[in-house]
């Protein structure tokens, strides 16, 4: 089997992975946070590791505000939604993923928001002054498609939101674990990403990497393990945010994955990724029938003329390779490559993959079209 | 040998203070604390001859606690 789906979870992970779920069972096998026994207190370190670990991969100094959540999607949800309770305006990109496009239609119904798009392809500090208002309160962007691995300068961002005094929210996860990401350089309000992507922790993990210690408004609320008399949840983070039991053997791993990540460097893993992509599409691009979308950030979505895009993803699933065909989540991109129809095949690799396999993927590739 | 406890009101802040300590040479040890008024806390139990240092520390790095009875 070729995997090239890692841009929707990575299939292979580093070994330390693996070892660290068993770990856990053996040695935290308890709720953080909770009782004071010693394998709570156990998982409330391992907890605590994790954290860490982000705050190395970002060069940041306040592990204690990062926010643990169940994926990308619910820190997306938990950031946007702790600043939002009234009308205002919101820039976003035209290349986001439902995860942002859904709450922010959710909040224009519920509090009457508005929100302007920015051409990612075209993104310039100008182009996002064309688009402020008085009443614009955040900016929150992908750092890279989903769709076609366009990169989106967080720079750009970070430099326009401090200046007119923006609340910044950065969707990571297609841009983690492969491009260096410097939050003391790039101040954001919140930074959002997938454990199980890039990172290589299991699904079912994802944070939030906040700027501020106190929270906004909170979105889930519940249990913590601290201020329990108090109706309300805790003012600090992390546990402002974290309501009930967090996910801890996936934390355990995504742990490991991070420092997979660190001790490989991002840099390394992008340009062995740059590599794979751009290979994949010197050879896409001599097919005379194949359309491609775009490529970067280790994703690269095409189009056979003769194929529908879940068709073609059917047959080369019969061939043992798995890709991912349809609008991935992402229907506001696909319009911008005026695929909104019928989507694309997306292959996506990691720093797993290897180059043979792409030579597998473009034979069975090439005997699929000659059976149309 | 006496002892003292130092509250935090998150365990994170309890954790991230424990390895401060820690680094600097002060044994520190977790443990829950349940404060009649406010619920549910983490504490750090440390020898009482290193509540100076410890606490310095702890202001130092801006972070919050309150001392607490053994």
């Amino acid at each position: 089997m070729i995997y090239f789906d890692n841009a929707a979870t990575t299939y292979k992970k580093p070994k330390e992975v693996y070892k660290a779920i068993s770990d856990f069972f053996r040695s935290a096998q308890a709720n953080p946070g909770r009782s004071s026994h010693r394998l709570s207190l156990n998982a409330s370190e391992l907890v605590y590791d994790a954290r860490e670990e982000i705050c190395r991969l970002l060069n940041y100094s306040f592990p204690e505000q990062v926010v643990f959540t169940y994926n990308a999607t619910y820190a997306l949800n938990i950031a946007i939604k702790s600043l939002i309770d009234s009308p205002c305006h919101v820039i976003t990109s035209d290349m986001e993923h439902n995860s942002v496009i859904r709450v922010l239609e959710g909040l224009k119904l519920k509090y009457g928001i508005e929100y302007s798009r920015f051409s990612a392809k075209n993104l310039s500090y100008e182009s996002l002054k064309k688009l402020l208002r008085s009443d614009t309160r955040l900016i929150v962007s992908t750092m890279a498609s989903n769709v076609s691995g366009l990169k989106i300068d967080e720079g750009i961002l970070s430099s326009f939101a401090r200046d007119h005094n923006i609340k910044l929210i950065l969707d990571a996860s297609q841009a983690i674990g492969h491009r260096r990401i410097d939050l003391s350089k790039t101040p954001a309000y919140a930074i959002c990403a997938p454990g199980h992507k890039a990172l290589f922790g299991l699904m079912g993990s994802g944070f939030a990497v906040f700027g501020e210690r106190e929270r906004g408004l909170s979105l889930i609320e519940g249990g913590s393990g601290s201020n329990s008399r108090s109706l309300d949840m805790p003012l600090l983070l992390p546990e402002g945010y974290e309501a009930g039991t967090l996910g801890v053997p996936s934390i355990a791993a995504l742990s490991k994955g991070v420092r997979f990540v660190r001790k490989y460097g991002e840099q390394a893993i992008e340009r062995r990724l740059d590599s794979m992509t751009k290979e994949l599409y010197q050879e896409l691009k001599n097919i005379p029938d194949a359309e491609i979308l775009g490529y970067g950030s280790g994703i690269l979505s095409f189009n056979l003329k003769a194929f529908a895009p879940d068709r073609l993803s059917y047959l080369l699933d019969r061939e043992g390779i798995c890709v991912r065909g349809g609008l991935h989540c992402s229907p506001e991109a696909h319009s911008v490559y005026g695929t909104e129809k019928t989507g694309a095949v997306r292959a996506s690799f990691s720093v797993f993959n290897e180059r043979k396999e792409i030579k597998s993927f473009l034979d069975k590739l090439n005997r699929i079209r000659k059976q149309a | 040998m006496s002892q003292a406890i130092i509250i935090f009101e998150s365990e994170a802040s309890a954790i991230k203070a424990k390895r401060l300590l820690r680094s600097g040479g002060i044994s520190a040890k977790m443990t829950g604390v349940t404060d009649q008024r406010d619920g549910c806390k983490r504490g750090l139990i440390i020898s009482a001859e290193s509540l100076t240092n410890a606490v310095r520390t702890l202001r130092d790095q801006g972070i919050e606690y309150t001392l607490g009875k053994i």
